[in-house]
């Protein structure tokens, strides 16, 4: 039971922490939460399904994929889905960046007016998505075949195994990039501070192109990937998990990268064990419908007793 | 084009309120006409439109407090609604044999829903304001997950048959009746809010709004004033939803989703945040002007419309259609004008502010 919940717990970690890395990348470089992170999410598996229709790979109405596909076919199909989408939403994202976002920056806006621009953005996206794919779930494709196996008592699907893996290969590159490549020194220096970074002669503005493109192509893989394991898309899919990556990302400490990732394991972890044991705890009273609740509460007593985030070392403002 | 308009508006407010006779006349004349709204439509269906305006002219008044005022995110405001519509819901139906007076609920709800926005607004606010945000919309959802599952609140099916409003000598049960009800509450919480905006506290606040470390170094406790921010405007929404339980005898989730708080924030921000007339004019026209449009293509549109307006306004008129003016140029800033205040602070001419 524990070491099930574990699995569990580990791959929707897994999302949680790409998902907390791409608010904490722009909260880094812009001290503004993006708001619309959560619809980059959404938008990635969106696109991917629109391609995988267009190219005759997906039919019917519920999108399945007819047939025995070769494993040439699947990875195609991967590759087809999870870099279709992830360009989609860096263009979308840039777009995001260069339209709303920037005129504010040179404003020199307030946090509050910039937050509430990005959550018109936010609703923007959802509602241009519900008029063109229709307010009705739709089905995404599982792509790899599922096959379930168990060990040690707990049961998990391939599926799983794919989603850990290559979430723990984005985390791994990504770490690279920021802590060893030139990119990456830019990009801690820009999130050290703007200004002065800027006096040193980096381009802050290649920077935060960067960050929106990386981060929104980091939520859309994220957002396949969770489309894949629940086999369904919908418009407003990327609300919840926004939300929770926002989260995870304050309990990890936002504007820390490290930081924020382990603030989404975490968050996974013990949304899981809450509502795995929840039932068993309050006698059946109360399931695991209140998971979601989970998520409020650590936040509530993180924010009470450490509120610069629990992995941060330095504390913030 | 559109500016020198406004300019124009603010000019006649001006004019008028140099002069001491239509301070008498002008709101006379408003209320006679506010008066007379239901016989001249005399249709059932659009003064239910105009009573549901009047709710949410009664919660964006209240939000404005909060976000207008003391420039305080809070996107949880729906959940203040939900707690009033519940409150008047358990306490006023058939669902526990409860019949409570309505007025002691409905102060009694306003309480509840004040004290639920004050202890909401302490661990966000050692921080700044997005802390606040998340912590609101997470509790907004949080409400939403618990009246959705809790056996007390009948889950998702809501609960029925709650008794409709009753006032000391007769029961409310028209739509006029509720519309006179809802209009004078909405005056006095104008009258008020207006009140509480040109005294200390509400300097205080927009001091806050304006620079919170040079309100904070010129000797404000700014921690309570934005705890007191969070109490005063949580008040209104937890009355608002008592009268809203009443009105529809139903109550269920679906009315309390984070949708219903962001249509409340786009009131405050396109009305102008910080002018209570303003916002009442964005609540009024944000529920009147999409009624229409209601069951065609752009019904569906609707939040994407305000989506739209709400990142247009930021970009380009942050401070809404028809914002606050400070009385006089030499006090353009709260910040100013409040440290006048403090300079003054022993003399007695202080109370000419």
């Amino acid at each position: 039971m524990f070491l099930q919940q574990l699995v569990n717990g580990l791959t929707i970690g897994c999302l949680y922490a790409l998902m907390a890395l791409g608010y904490s990348m722009v909260y880094g470089v812009l001290k503004m939460v993006n708001f619309a992170h959560g619809e980059l999410f959404m938008l990635g598996p969106m696109f991917g399904l629109v391609l995988m229709r267009a190219l005759g790979i997906v039919q019917g109405n519920f999108n399945s994929i007819p047939g025995v596909q070769t494993s040439r076919q699947v990875v195609g199909t991967l590759i087809l889905c999870f870099v279709g989408g992830a360009v989609f939403s860096a263009i979308v994202g840039l777009l995001i960046e260069r339209l709303a976002y920037q005129p504010l920056r040179t404003r020199n806006a307030k946090m509050e007016i910039s937050m509430v621009a990005a959550m018109g953005v936010s609703l923007l996206l959802q509602n241009v998505t519900m008029l063109i794919f229709g307010h009705q779930q739709k089905g995404f494709p599982s792509i790899i075949e599922t096959k379930f196996f168990t060990v040690a008592g707990a049961n998990f699907s391939n599926l799983q195994v794919f989603i850990i893996v290559l979430a723990v290969i984005l985390l791994l590159s990504l770490s690279y990039l920021v802590n060893e490549t030139y990119l990456g020194r830019a990009f801690r220096a820009v999130s050290m501070d703007r200004c002065a970074s800027g006096l040193m002669g980096v381009d802050v503005n290649a920077i935060v192109a960067f960050v929106f493109i990386l981060g929104p192509a980091i939520g859309a893989a994220s957002g396949v990937m969770y489309a894949m394991s629940y086999g369904q898309v919908y418009y407003l899919m990327g609300v919840t998990i926004g939300m929770k990556g926002w989260m995870a990302a304050i309990v990890g400490g936002i504007g820390n990268i490290q930081g924020s990732v382990l603030g989404g394991f975490l968050l996974g972890f013990l949304e899981v064990i809450g509502a795995g044991y929840l039932p068993l705890l309050t006698g059946g009273a109360m399931g695991g419908e209140y998971r979601n609740i989970f998520a409020f509460i650590m936040l509530i007593v993180v924010l009470l007793f450490k509120p610069e985030g629990l992995f941060s070392k330095r504390g913030i403002r | 084009m559109k500016s020198r308009l406004i300019d124009q508006l603010t000019q006649w407010s001006d004019w008028l309120n140099r002069h001491p006779v239509n301070k008498l006349v002008i709101p006379l004349i408003i209320i006679l006409v506010l008066l007379a709204v239901p016989p001249v439509i005399n249709n059932n269906y659009w003064l239910r439109v105009i009573n549901s305006a009047l709710i949410y002219v009664m919660m964006a008044v209240g939000l404005n407090v909060i976000l207008g005022y003391t420039g305080l995110l809070n996107l949880g405001y729906a959940a203040y609604f939900a707690i009033g519509a519940y409150t008047w819901a358990i306490l006023g139906s058939t669902k526990f044999e409860l019949h409570w007076n309505f007025w002691l609920v409905f102060l009694l709800a306003g309480l509840l829903a004040g004290i639920v926005g004050y202890l909401l607004a302490i661990p966000g606010l050692g921080l700044k304001g997005d802390y606040l945000a998340l912590v609101t919309i997470g509790f907004g959802e949080s409400i939403r997950i618990f009246a959705n599952n809790a056996s007390f609140t009948n889950a998702a099916m809501g609960i029925s048959q709650i008794d409709p409003m009753n006032i000391g000598l007769f029961k409310a049960n028209s739509i006029w009746d509720y519309y006179y009800v809802l209009l004078a509450i909405c005056l006095i919480e104008v009258f008020l809010i207006k009140r509480l905006e040109n005294s200390r506290i509400g300097n205080a606040w927009m001091a806050i709004r304006e620079d919170e470390e040079a309100a904070e170094s010129m000797g404000l406790d700014t921690r309570n004033l934005k705890l007191l921010a969070n109490f005063i405007g949580a008040i209104p929404a937890g009355m608002a939803g008592v009268i809203f339980a009443a009105m529809q005898t139903y109550v269920s989730p679906v009315s309390f989703t984070f949708y219903e708080a962001i249509t409340v924030v786009a009131m405050v921000v396109v009305g102008g945040m910080g002018n209570v007339y303003g916002v009442v004019l964005g609540a009024l026209l944000l529920t009147i002007v999409p009624e229409p449009l209601r069951g065609s293509v752009f019904d569906s549109a609707r939040i994407l419309i305000y989506g739209l307006l709400l990142t247009v306004m930021m970009i380009f008129r942050p401070q809404g259609f028809w914002p606050r003016r400070y009385k006089g140029q030499r006090q353009k800033s709260p910040v100013r004008r409040l440290s006048k205040i403090t300079e003054h602070r022993q003399s007695p001419e202080a109370h000419s502010y």
